[in-house]
Parts: structure tokens; sequence; C-alpha cells
């Protein structure tokens, strides 16, 4: 599970700012499809235990002090990275997550967590099976947290829904689950497609 | 039982609200609840009408989107129910509690026994108050005027048990701890102030009226009743004479045993000399055309009749056709008299003819621009048309007699039930026969009451008549023979003891008046909306939200409402003691018999002119044989 970030800042208690690594910060660089829009992601609460919150990437936000300043320069930008190495790092790529949840060992918990994430707390990606594991309490499909989820107050939060159930549709083949999924994807695609033009 | 919470006022002032989770659905409309309120320092329990149930938790339509997923699904999908929501052993539990209602309760009032009436106290629940359902023996002492005896599982004295309330379980007298609610009527109620039975074709209507006619038989009230039946529906009433429920032996108080007669229509008489000049006009003006001229020599003829009989017999048909065959011939005497004066030069002297006939000049009122020989010419057409009307009318009729007619003695007597079956009889007859009938009866209980009259006209106790097809006999916009003689017994029917009980299933076709004067109402199944709007402007006491139920009652469903119960109900009607007989007929049943053996035999045999079919001949010798043997 690749390390996309880290949390830089946060706007409310299930909303915060996810700064992406930049090429070399870490080991593996994060690619861009593992912080794409609708990613569900983790984060710990607290290193000394298994608590994790998981959220899903909302937002992008890309940050470039560059722009806008449009003076003349002395230095070309070939020789800026050994004359102000420091300048390099204020570009970056922010994402913002929303938290849908608590992973606990086995233990799932969707909805509003009580815990906040501290600054500095590794944001890394799920994969196919740990959206899965998210996804089943007690041994049901299930999608808790996504009346907060469509409460959050983004444009994009009915794409968002639409987004994350189409995830879930390959990842629940079973008829019964397909069927709840379609019928949720339905009430979405109707929401995001149909009714802004009506 | 608490059942839910006040929540705050309603639509009216005399409304309130409250909130239930309702798991168990009790809470239908027409339900009782109550809350307790201190009224002038007595801590009463106000009973409120449940009049609209409004579901506060409703699923997004999208979530109904599919047939095959069910929304509590998709409300667990989305977080709403707790773990338990996903087995599906729980699923139907966890989808109950999800549920919430605003429930809206009309305020009835504390119930006052010696009032006997419920008196509002004008106080609603405060947000917060408990909201109690009615227990079923609290609810059947207030809402029966007439106390149900439990023990003996039937009515008290004066009381007909009818059915149970509707938003209760059907009750069972018979059962060990019978659930639900009986509905005892008050029979002295409903036969002083009339009531009417309103329904659609098919409600129900004679199964009700059944009902109330075994309560009425039944020990506890042995009435007098006559049931008119124009489509012969009621001749099951019969097996009312074997009934154990309607005998009772000497250790119940006086011995009593209910007997049921059943007059089918060719016995039913009305003797002629009972007719009015109003019921033969209506006859022959129903059945033939009748010039103005016609009435005028009928009501003379009728005038002469009755004036040669005074003191004596009653008169007949015959008197009445001799009187119009004198006037045909007397018209050609006096016509012949009159040419032969006239060829003679004296004035006719015909003053014996115009005894019965009248001066020439006083026969209507455009005689006298006319000739007497024109008149006199005319009066012998008239008598003869208007003989050839009644022979007409009375050679099709064998119900109008000369001597025969209904005897009110046996007609009419406590613990009797008769039946005038009047099926197969013109519908014009039917009701010349109801309103000689009824003038019959009004006129025997006036002289009961005064004191006066033979005691052959005389009917000494208090009769109840039960009118099927009542829009027949009090029609809408439309004056017929009866209607006026009802109106008459509608308005003063109480003093005299004459109740009557009007069906009818078409109550936008009877006449206003009549049905307003009914007090006591039932209303089964009404799906027409003239006809319901028609119910709504002739009942006072039922509310609009209960009316608002009438077409979607289902069969065996009725409101009572008006002065035999404390307040309007909707009821389930109890099952019959004695066979329905207002059966439909079962026509494919009829059609497939025709392609029976035994049919298909009947028909080679009728055809090939045999007198015998083989096989019954060949029954008939073997009997023969056996009886030889």
């Amino acid at each position: 599970m690749p390390v996309i970030g880290r949390i830089v800042k946060s706007n409310s208690h299930t909303d915060y700012v996810c700064q992406v690594f930049a090429p070399r910060e870490t080991a593996h660089d994060p690619a861009p499809q593992d912080y794409a829009f609708g990613s569900f992601v983790k984060a710990p609460i607290d290193p000394a235990d298994d608590r994790t919150a998981v959220g899903i990437v909302y937002d992008t936000i890309l940050l470039n002090p560059e722009y806008g300043s449009l003076g003349p320069r002395l230095n070309p930008p070939s020789d800026q990275a050994l004359l102000a190495p420091d300048y390099l790092v204020e570009k970056a790529t922010a994402v913002g997550i929303i938290i849908v949840g608590l992973q606990e060992g086995d233990t799932v918990k969707h909805g509003v967590i009580p815990l906040s994430l501290p600054v500095d707390a590794e944001v890394s990606s799920l994969d196919d099976d740990a959206i899965r594991r998210f996804h089943l309490v007690g041994g049901k499909l299930s999608l808790g947290y996504l009346p907060n989820l469509i409460s959050h107050q983004s444009p994009l939060v009915t794409e968002l829904g639409l987004n994350v159930i189409r995830q879930l549709l390959s990842l629940f083949p079973e008829s019964s689950d397909q069927r709840l999924l379609r019928t949720l994807a339905a009430h979405f695609s109707w929401q995001a497609r149909v009714t802004p033009l009506g | 039982m608490i059942i839910g919470i006040a929540k705050g006022p309603g639509d009216t002032p005399n409304e309130y609200t409250f909130v239930t989770p309702d798991t168990e659905r009790r809470v239908k409309t027409s339900e009782f609840v109550y809350y307790e309120a201190d009224v002038d320092g007595t801590q009463r329990q106000i009973l409120g009408r449940v009049i609209r149930r409004i579901p506060l938790r409703l699923y997004p339509d999208s979530f109904l989107a599919h047939p095959e997923v069910d929304p509590a699904q998709m409300a667990a999908l989305v977080g709403y129910a707790n773990t338990d929501a996903f087995s599906d052993e729980t699923r139907e539990e966890a989808d109950a509690s999800a549920e919430l209602f605003e429930i809206h309760v009309s305020i009835m009032g504390y119930h006052d026994a010696q009032l006997s009436a419920f008196v509002n106290p004008r106080i609603p629940p405060r947000i917060g108050w408990k909201i109690y359902l009615a227990p079923d023996a609290a609810l059947a002492e207030v809402l029966n005027r007439i106390a149900f005896d439990w023990n003996m599982g039937e009515a008290n004295p004066g009381g007909a048990y009818v059915g149970s309330l509707l938003s209760r379980p059907a009750f069972s007298p018979q059962a060990d701890q019978p659930d639900g609610v009986p509905v005892v009527l008050d029979v002295r109620s409903i036969t002083a102030t009339h009531m009417a039975i309103i329904a659609g074709t098919g409600a129900g209507k004679s199964y009700l009226a059944s009902v109330l006619i075994e309560e009425m038989m039944k020990p506890i009230n042995r009435a007098s009743i006559l049931v008119i039946d124009p489509h012969g529906e009621y001749d099951t009433l019969e097996e009312i004479r074997n009934g154990s429920q309607f005998s009772a032996g000497r250790g119940e108080g006086s011995e009593y045993k209910a007997e049921v007669e059943v007059v089918p229509q060719n016995q039913v008489k009305i003797r002629v000399s009972d007719l009015t000049f109003y019921d033969m006009r209506f006859l022959l003006g129903a059945q033939y055309d009748l010039s103005p001229r016609m009435e005028y020599v009928l009501r003379r003829v009728l005038d002469q009749v009755e004036r040669d009989r005074k003191g004596k017999s009653p008169w007949t048909k015959n008197d009445l056709f001799a009187v119009l065959e004198f006037m045909q011939n007397a018209e050609d005497k006096r016509e012949s008299d009159r040419n032969r004066h006239s060829r003679e030069s004296g004035n006719p002297s015909d003053s014996d003819l115009d005894e019965f006939l009248g001066a020439p000049d006083t026969v209507g009122p455009q005689s006298q621009q006319e000739s007497p020989e024109r008149v006199d010419s005319q009066d012998r057409g008239t008598a003869r048309a208007l003989d050839w009307r009644l022979r007409s009318l009375f050679a099709e009729s064998a119900n109008f007699d000369n001597i025969a007619s209904i005897n009110l003695q046996r007609v009419f007597r406590p613990g009797l039930c008769s039946v005038l079956q009047l099926n197969e009889i013109d519908r014009h007859q039917q009701q010349v026969i109801v309103a000689v009938l009824l003038r019959m009866v009004w006129k025997a209980r006036m002289n009961a009451a005064k004191g006066i009259g033979a005691p052959q006209d005389r009917l000494d106790y208090p009769v109840f008549i039960l009118l099927e097809e009542a829009h027949h006999f009090a029609p809408a916009n439309e004056d017929v023979v009866t209607t006026n003689i009802l109106k008459t017994i509608l308005a003063e029917g109480r003093k005299f003891g004459v109740g009557v009980g009007l069906i009818s299933q078409r109550p936008g076709k009877l006449d206003s008046d009549v049905l307003s004067q009914c007090m006591t109402q039932f209303l089964l199944r009404i799906v027409n909306e003239y006809d319901q709007s028609s119910v709504a402007a002739a009942v006072e006491s039922a509310s609009h939200d209960l009316l608002a139920e009438l077409p979607a009652l289902s069969k065996g469903q009725a409101i009572v409402a008006g002065a035999a119960v404390n307040t309007p109900l909707s009821i389930r009607v109890r099952q019959r003691i004695t066979r329905h007989g207002g059966i439909e007929p079962d026509a494919p049943g009829e059609w497939a018999k025709y392609f029976s053996d035994e049919a298909r035999q009947r028909r080679e045999v009728d055809a090939s002119g045999l007198p015998e079919g083989p096989s019954r001949g060949r029954s008939n010798i073997l009997r023969k044989s056996r009886d030889c043997r």
C-alpha cells in the first residue's frame, strides 16, 4: 500500500488536507492514480496502536507559489535547483480527504469518528482487499458513511458518491449486493447527471 | 396501554396529534384512544377517535425503484439500522422500528353516565402527555347505549348486538375470553326515530337488515316487524322459528317463541275500497294515458260508489263498473231524451242523470264555452275509456280484491316478523300496496293511541316496518303515492309508535327530507360520488372523515351513526344466525348444467315426444317391482 503524503491541515473534524509527497521525498513516489478522486486512503490515529482512520479523496489542490510571480529573475530556471533548493518543495499537490470511518483490527465503524488525525500523519492508499473489508459490517455490505459523505459541502459530492459505488460494484460481485449498489448508483447517477439540468 | 406521546394541537381546536412508532399496528383509523386530564377536580379519561395517520419517516423514492430490493435493506445499506437489521430474521423487526407516525385525533370527550353522552372538556393534551389505547371492555361500556351482557354473550334487553368495532379484532361471544368490542344499538331509538340502511349493490344491505331483525326478534326485544320485500330476499328469516336463540322458557321471564310469517305476493291483497282517488289515478296514470277529464270522471264515479255504499259493506269493482256502465247508458238515454225533447220542443228533463254527472255546464272549466251536447258526448266516451282502463288494470293484477285485505292483526303482533313479498308485482302497484298498508297502519296506531275504533281497526303495540328499495317509495324530485304517508310517519311516527327502516342502494334518488328524518343511519360501501354527497348532506352526526371511508368499506363493514349509538362507529357486521337469502345467482354454474348428461338426455326425450325419460321410466319400474315384493 503506497504512502501518498502526510496530513498538513484540517478544515474540520472530518475534512483534512494531505500534501502529496514530492518526487524523491519517499522511497516510492506516489503515482497519480494512488491519490485520484474517490480513492480510499487511511491514516494512523496513533502510531502506538492499530486504530486507523479511513477516508476518501474528494478534492485535489495544486500549490504553486511561482504562479503570479511574473517579475524577471536573475537566475535561469535551470540554475534554480542549485541556487535556491528549498524553492522546489513549495510546489506541491495537496488532496482533500474526508474521513468516513475507523478500522481497529477487524472492527469497522462507519461515520464520524471521535478521534482526530495528528498533523504529519502518513496517509496511504487502500488496496482492493482492504476496501472490501472496510465495507463489510457484520459480514454484510455496508456504506454507513454515505449520509455523512453526501452532506459534505462540495460541488463534487454526488459525483464522489457515484465514484465510490462504481468501485464497490467491481469489488462485490454477489447478485444481492449488486442489486443494492445498482439501485444506489441509479439514485446518484440521476442526482449527478439529470437533477442539475432540471 | 400507552400507545404514544402527545405532540400538539391538530388542524382544528377539536383535534390533537400524537406520535407513535405503533410497532404492533394497533392505531388504525377510527380507533379510540384517550388521555387523562383533571376536569373540575376529577380525573377523567378524554376519549378521542383517530381520524388520520401520517407516516413521518418515508423512504426516498429511489429506494423503491427496484421491485426486488427491499427499501429496508437500502436503509440498512446506508447505515440506518443497527447491525441486527442485516440478518434476514430480524429485518422485519428493524423495519418496524424505523416507522413513526403522527396520529390526528378528534376529541370526543369523557363519557358522562348521567347525561349518557360525551362531554368535551375543551382541555387538549399538553405536549408529552401519554396517550392510551382504550381497553375493549371500557370502550364497549361508553360507546353503547345499551350494555352488552358478557356472561350471556348478547345485548341486554332493548339492545341489538349487530357486530363489533372494525378497528378491533372480530368479536366472538362464544370465545372464552373474547377480544374486540361488541356494538349494541338502542332498539328503542331505532324504532322511535327511524333508521336507514344505505349501501351500494352487493355491499350487504339485506344482510345487515336481517341481522337487525334477528336481534329484534330475540327474547330480549320481541318486536313486531313487517318487512316489505320487493325482491323476495327475506324468506330465509323463516329459520328464526326453529332457532333456539329466538325462544325463551318460563325460567327466563315470560315464555316466548318468535314467529315468522312470509306472505307470498299472490296472497298480498288490497281491498279496492281502500284505494283512494289518488291511488287509482296513480295506478291508471302509470300504465295508461289518463286525461284530466278521465280523472274528473273517475273522482265522480268514486264519490258516487262511496255515497251509495256508505254504512253498508265496502264497495267492489262491480260497483265501480256498474256506475260507469250506467253512466254510459245514461248518456245514451239522456242524449236520446234530448233529441226527443228537442223534436217535441220541450227542455230535457235529466235531473236524475245530473245527480252524479253534474250539470253539463259544471263539468269542467272548458265546458262553459262548449255546448251541452258536446260535453255529454265526451262524458260518454270518457266513461267508456275509463271503464276499459279499469277493467284492464284489475284484470292484470290479482292483488286488488273486492273483499280480501291485509289483516293487520295477522301481520302485526309482538314476537312476529311478517315478510310481505312483493316480487313479480309491478312497481306502481307495489307503491300503491305499500301506500294503502302504511295508511292502514298509521290509522290503526292512531286509533289505539286515542282509544277509538273497533279492535280489528287498532294496533295496540308499536310496530316497525322495514322498507326495501326505499327510493321507489319516496323518490327524490317526484311525488308518488307513498311519499306523503311516509313523510307523515317519519315526522310523527314517534308519537304513535310506528317506526320505519328505509333500505336503499341509491340515496341520491331518495327524497332528502325522508332520508334526513331517519335518525339512525347504517352506511355501507358507497362508490357513487352523487350518492356519497347525498348521504353526507343527510347524515348530520357522522363526520366527513368517517364518510370519506365509504368507498373503502369492504363487504360486511358499515358505519353506524345517529340516535342508536353514542358516537358514530365503524363496525364489522356479525354473522347471521339464519341463512342469507340475497345471494347472486350463479349464471356460469347454471350454464354449465346445460351440458350435463342429465340435461342432455332430458332434451333428447323432450325432442322425441315421450312422456318420460328412459332412466326415470326404468326407475319407476324398479320401484314398482320393489313395492310388489
